[in-house]
């Protein structure tokens, strides 16, 4: 069963199209994130689903339900914002009681339900304060709780995480995803940030300019971009321009010469070609393919990685990415090497 | 220490202005006015200077406590009650509409411009206007008679000052209103919403609940204008109904018993801190964030 689906949604401001034909669906119980850059719709799909954007055409099911008429409060949806929206006035306890009272349950149901929702975020004993007594993390997993204890149909994330420094944010990530599976839920992850969107998701849907560019698993993504924006939005690449044949050759506009794997390549004949860096080994000796002798000019260290910009020829420069396993390994400014990758590590789109 | 001084030195001025003019034009004459109200009325005094002589005494206060003068006290404060709870309860919902409803955006800004427009509106103009509708022959009471009821005195009563008050203060709290109701974060509503309540409950449950403090800072706003009226009672009340306000310039001008006026203005201030205080401890703790 589909936990969700949409059917060709338009939204549409004035003469602002934002949706423009997205259709998409979730399996029951998967995690599937809108990724892409803001302004790119993704919010305003989550706030179709939710019901607080009626789109000007188009069909939305939750649970092979259709709710695309329904008021918000009639579709038993788990909402969780960016910045938590946690009601001021009322304490922990009263927020996450919020939508149980609502419901019209028992004392003793609801305060069980509460305790259970605040163990599952980890924050028991939590109660009795209120929201602005709790760091922005606490808040975010108060937000999960309140959204989880009245056992929604779906759960829906609108950038949950954007509002915290870095740590915080992967740790959460993970919490976030735990705590999905553990419930079983259908999720739909609104994010602009790639990492978190490869990181938590069974799916990723790569939206752009109102119409959805990609779905598929996270490494599917990244592997096999269906496009020039999705090779550019998620992860890092270096571009090539020029020319595929059927013999699996692409041939750059500066000459190189490379050969690309079967099913790497869409079907074109002028296309863009991505090697993403930490694909590329970097050695003293050619190798037999792809191999393409250059000199490192900058090497930027990272702790558990090491950058190197190496240049190919004085128009071109190629970024490569090593694990540094032994420092001995780091490479100098200057040294002459060979930069090459295997015919599966780079990918052929359309430009 | 030096260094201190000259790097601070343009803070260092223009605090030192803001102190020197608080000081002289608030905090100056709050104390004289503090001080006068505990002197000692003396109208035959030898020496004395204005009436008075510096002899700290309670006088005054017992004086403006007891009898008519408390009688006229009580009326003030409930005119201001009654006023402020009308006003504000008529503003709300058009505050609302403005702030948070989408569109109509022409309506709107013609609603604004009208009700600014009112706010502008002197005080003289205002009164007289409301007198001429109140009177007997006014358009009030035309319009009483028309649809079958008894004509009404208006005039004179506590009534009148309230109508003529509340038109004032539904520019002022509508105003004031808006825009605390337009910072109101809509996820709130939407969170809301989105855990099952209606429009209904949420606006209970959590619009309400989150525009408390513009509600009290209108309240405030229209409890002090209220309370210290001068011209609406002293028109409308047409010499049977006086107010504080008017008490203190009895006080000062007729009787020139400036200890017993300076009393008056005391409690009107008294009053107004109070129910500041009282808002704030009764609806506000919770709500701040």
């Amino acid at each position: 069963m589909l936990g969700l689906e949409v059917k060709d949604i338009h939204s549409q401001y004035g003469a602002n199209k934002v949706l423009n034909g997205v259709s998409l669906s979730v399996e029951d119980g998967k995690f599937l994130t809108l990724l892409g850059p803001s302004g790119c719709g993704k919010t305003t799909l989550l706030r179709v689903v939710a019901g607080f954007n009626q789109p000007t055409k188009g069909e939305v099911y939750i649970k092979g339900e259709r709710v695309d008429l329904d008021p918000p409060y009639k579709r038993d949806v788990g909402l969780v914002f960016q910045n938590y929206a946690l009601f001021p006035h009322m304490t922990i306890f009263n927020n996450v009681a919020y939508g149980l009272r609502l419901r019209k349950l028992g004392k003793s149901e609801i305060s069980d339900r509460v305790r259970e929702a605040l163990e599952l975020v980890r924050l028991s004993g939590y109660e009795d304060r209120l929201p602005k007594q709790l760091s922005g993390g606490e808040q975010q997993r108060i937000a999960m709780a309140r959204a989880l204890v009245i056992r929604p149909r779906i759960l829906l994330l609108d950038e949950p995480l954007s509002n915290l420094d870095l740590k915080l944010r992967q740790h959460l990530r993970l919490e976030i995803k735990s705590i999905q599976s553990k419930t079983g839920l259908t999720t739909l992850y609104v994010t602009h940030d790639q990492t978190e969107a490869l990181v938590m998701s069974d799916q990723v849907a790569v939206l752009n300019k109102g119409v959805i560019q990609q779905i598929g698993s996270p490494t599917h993504i990244y592997e096999y971009p269906a496009n020039r924006f999705v090779a550019d939005f998620v992860g890092e690449g270096n571009v090539f321009e020029g020319k595929f044949s059927q013999d699996g050759t692409f041939t750059t506009e500066d000459g190189l010469s490379i050969q690309v794997s079967e099913g790497r390549t869409a079907n074109v004949e002028r296309g863009v070609l991505y090697v993403r860096p930490e694909k590329i080994s970097i050695t003293k000796t050619a190798k037999n393919v792809n191999s393409f002798p250059g000199r490192i000019r900058v090497i930027v260290y990272e702790g558990p990685t090491v950058r190197y910009l190496i240049s190919l020829t004085p128009s071109r420069e190629i970024l490569a990415v090593e694990q540094i396993t032994e420092l001995a390994s780091l490479r100098n400014e200057g040294d002459d090497v060979y930069v090459s990758w295997s015919p599966d590590g780079s990918a052929v789109v359309a430009s | 220490m030096n260094y201190l001084i000259r790097r601070n030195f343009p803070l260092i001025v223009v605090a030192l202005i803001a102190i020197v003019l608080f000081g002289m034009f608030f905090l100056a004459p709050m104390f004289f006015l503090l001080r006068t109200s505990f002197w000692k009325y003396a109208p035959n005094a030898v020496g004395a200077r204005g009436f008075m002589i510096p002899a700290f005494t309670f006088e005054n206060f017992q004086r403006a406590l007891t009898g008519t003068y408390l009688d006229y006290v009580i009326l003030t404060l409930r005119v201001g009650v009654v006023s402020t709870v009308a006003a504000v309860v008529l503003s709300y919902p058009v505050a609302y509409w403005i702030a948070r409803w989408q569109g109509h955006t022409r309506l709107k800004r013609f609603l604004l411009i009208t009700l600014i427009a009112s706010f502008l509106v002197g005080s003289m103009a205002r009164v007289f206007a409301w007198y001429s509708m109140l009177t007997g022959q006014g358009f009030i009471n035309s319009l009483l008679s028309i649809l079958g009821f008894q004509r009404f005195r208006f005039i004179g009563t506590e009534l009148a000052i309230e109508i003529c008050q509340v038109q004032y203060l539904i520019s002022v709290a509508t105003l004031s209103l808006v825009s605390p109701l337009k910072n109101l974060d809509p996820k709130f509503e939407e969170a809301s919403k989105s855990l099952g309540a209606e429009e209904v409950r949420t606006f209970l449950n959590v619009t309400l609940p989150l525009s408390l403090p513009g509600i009290v800072a209108a309240s405030l706003l229209c409890f002090a204008i209220t309370v210290s009226a001068y011209v609406t009672p002293l028109v409308l009340g047409a010499g049977g109904i006086l107010m504080v306000s008017n008490l203190v310039t009895v006080a000062f001008l007729q009787v020139s018993n400036y200890p017993l006026g300076a009393a008056f203005a005391v409690i009107l201030l008294v009053a107004s801190f109070v129910s500041m205080y009282v808002l704030e401890k009764a609806l506000l703790s919770r709500v701040r964030t």
